[in-house]
């Protein structure tokens, strides 16, 4: 019996080891790592609090049920006693006044745990499709209100299998890729269509998508950067800046992204596309 | 009462250490194709190294890559808000001469490193072939000057003193007036002198000669006037230079010390002397034909967004600057070539309160005091 627990003592310690200096090499692709998934678990909407802790994924089952899980940083379900500390409620009509910046919720509904703890739930008024809902939400009751914009094309269905595997944001090595040798009018028609996508995810309502076409964007700015120094002085005055402003709001545009907030990514695209807009007049001629 | 095998309580106590060292190191996978000692420290050693130096102004050192991982979130945040470098001009940074922000390409660097895992590189490439900012500290970036002033004494901050002001008299001895082409301070203790002005103090002088000789920043190297033009001082004229002292965490509860000193540098004469020109919110008419070759703030002006427009009587219209000033970074912004300013221009000074874009979590600006738009040009008369 006590060789026995020998052996099981270190066979444990063994994979231990193995498992910690695997992760100290650069990491096994399954190895969980804090913000290593936002992977929707129940093909909802996902998004990144902005405690830079929390995710939260929304789903829109059926009509007037709203539900939202709230994870860890690692992406794991809250415990259950947690979640039921969390205070929020679902907004799904309001008007704001862009005068006094102030917000009236006209159709608010409380969230509520489910009876298990695996998420909360409320029962909303009929919506017509692309539902838009907004979770407001205080992760603990001494934490400040995030707010949560899910637009739902259609109805959630549950995945066959729940995805686990790190995908977005390792992903993103691979858009970072360099931009082949095209012409500076081929950038800059890419630049154009690029920033439609974006400005049409963010009007669907596809926030978590949005960093995509943003970061392929500011590859394309930074592609054109070397050429602004061969424009007219007043063309390359208004290029360069311009060209940094794409790639600090192609940043902001992705982590506003992740965060879900309608309105603060409604605000990165404006200063995103007036930018763009300055790069392409400034290039305009250009070969 | 069951006894617990020492074995399993090593097990026990190994593998929470395995698992522990697994949390701390994996933190965030590496997606960065950019690597501190490649990619980074080149860009941080030019752009930020005069401040982020052991020993130097900031908070934190980020010349090595154990000094800047642990700031890699805050990296990120201040440069999304395009806070640092503090560069807070939003117009093109070609029409100055003192130009402190990153390329595009340099930002996306930074900011994919830090958001991309913070990778360390090969360490062998961190080679110091350049001056090391440490050394640029002790060492007057114009040169030996042609006078150097020492304070009378040192400002001692005691351990329970955060944060001074401190106005130090400085008397010169020259026995005739003289133009200085460029005025410096050189820190005693770089860590804690955050910010200062140089200015002059005379008993007589032509109305409205420029007395402020130095906005001093940290990592702001000063720029000398061009041939032909001076700040004057007067014989026998005092300088007070006034400094703001501040301790960062580092140094909190520690007793400080300073003895800066401040470099004079002659201009070839003749020359023209440098005047003031103040313009604020609203419409000010130019009253003789000048050329502008700075401008600068009101110290006290932040979280505004400014903008400065001359419109020429021929119709012309030239935007002076269009800038957004921090607290504690009022410095002189240097035209690379000085603007004409016929007789008759008119310069509108326009403030709203800055609405610039935070990222998520960051804190909200305070209210910007819009009575402090207050804009200086140093101009010189435009021969007829």
């Amino acid at each position: 019996m006590g060789r026995l627990r020998f052996r099981a003592v270190t066979g444990l310690l063994i994979v231990l080891l193995a498992a910690t200096a695997a992760a100290q090499r650069g990491g096994a692709p399954s190895t969980p790592r804090p913000h290593g998934d936002h992977n929707p678990r129940h093909g909802g909407q996902f998004f990144m609090a902005p405690d830079n802790w929390h995710h939260l994924e929304g789903t829109y089952p059926r009509a007037r049920l709203f539900r939202l899980y709230v994870y860890d940083d690692y992406s794991r379900p809250l415990a259950a006693a947690d979640l039921r500390r969390v205070q929020a409620r679902v907004v799904t009509r309001e008007t704001f006044d862009p005068a006094t910046k102030k917000t009236t919720e006209l159709a608010v509904f409380p969230l509520r745990a489910s009876r298990q703890g695996a998420y909360l739930e409320a029962r909303v008024d009929p919506l017509a499709m692309p539902a838009a809902l907004t979770a407001k939400v205080r992760v603990k009751p001494d934490a400040p209100e995030y707010r949560f914009d899910f637009t739902f094309p259609a109805f959630t269905k549950e995945p066959a299998f729940a995805k686990t595997t790190a995908g977005q944001r390792v992903g993103r090595a691979a858009a970072e890729s360099t931009i082949p040798e095209i012409t500076i009018p081929q950038i800059i028609e890419q630049l154009r269509t690029r920033d439609e996508q974006i400005r049409d995810l963010i009007r669907a309502g596809n926030f978590s998508a949005v960093w995509v076409p943003a970061f392929q964007a500011r590859d394309l700015a930074i592609a054109l950067e070397p050429h602004a120094g061969h424009l007219a002085p007043r063309a390359r005055e208004s290029a360069e800046p311009a060209i940094q402003r794409v790639v600090r709001y192609a940043w902001l545009l992705d982590a506003f992204g992740d965060a879900g907030n309608r309105q603060q990514i409604e605000t990165a695209y404006a200063a995103f596309a007036a930018a763009v807009a300055e790069v392409v007049t400034a290039f305009a001629g250009a070969r | 009462m069951a006894r617990v095998s020492p074995a399993l309580t090593a097990a026990a106590a190994m593998a929470a250490i395995a698992l522990a060292s697994v949390r701390s190191d994996a933190h965030k996978p590496i997606t960065s194709p950019y690597t501190f000692t490649e990619d980074v420290l080149p860009i941080v050693r030019e752009k930020c190294g005069a401040c982020h130096t052991a020993g130097g102004v900031a908070p934190m050192s980020l010349l090595t890559h154990a000094d800047a991982v642990p700031w890699g979130e805050s990296i990120r945040a201040e440069l999304m808000a395009g806070h640092m470098p503090p560069w807070p001009v939003d117009g093109p940074s070609s029409r100055f001469r003192n130009v402190r922000g990153l390329t595009a390409r340099e930002l996306n660097v930074l900011l994919t490193w830090a958001s991309g895992g913070t990778p360390p590189g090969d360490p062998g490439h961190a080679g110091a072939a350049a001056a090391s900012p440490e050394e640029k500290q002790q060492r007057w970036p114009l040169g030996a000057p042609d006078a150097v002033l020492s304070m009378p004494s040192s400002v001692t901050l005691p351990a329970t003193e955060q944060e001074r002001v401190e106005e130090i008299r400085l008397r010169t001895s020259f026995d005739r007036a003289r133009l200085l082409r460029a005025v410096d301070l050189l820190p005693g203790t770089p860590a804690i002198v955050r910010s200062a002005t140089v200015s002059v103090r005379a008993a007589a002088g032509p109305a409205n000669a420029q007395d402020t000789l130095a906005l001093w920043v940290p990592g702001d190297p000063p720029v000398p006037l061009a041939a032909g033009a001076g700040f004057l001082l007067p014989a026998g004229a005092d300088l007070i230079v006034r400094i703001r002292y501040l301790k960062t965490w580092q140094y909190e509860h520690q007793e400080m010390s300073d003895r800066s000193r401040v470099g004079l540098y002659f201009a070839d004469e003749p020359a023209e002397t440098v005047r003031a020109l103040g313009v604020r919110m609203g419409t000010t008419v130019i009253g003789e034909p000048v050329r502008a070759l700075a401008v600068y703030p009101d110290p006290a002006l932040a979280f505004a967004q400014v903008r400065a427009v001359a419109t020429r009587p021929d119709g012309s219209r030239e935007e002076l600057i269009a800038f957004r000033p921090r607290p504690g970074w009022a410095r002189r912004y240097w035209f690379a070539e000085p603007v004409a300013l016929p007789r008759g221009t008119r310069i509108e000074v326009t403030g709203t309160p800055d609405d610039a874009l935070l990222p998520p979590g960051a804190p909200p600006q305070p209210p910007a005091d819009l009575s402090a738009i207050r804009l200086t040009l140093d101009v010189v008369p435009t021969s007829p």
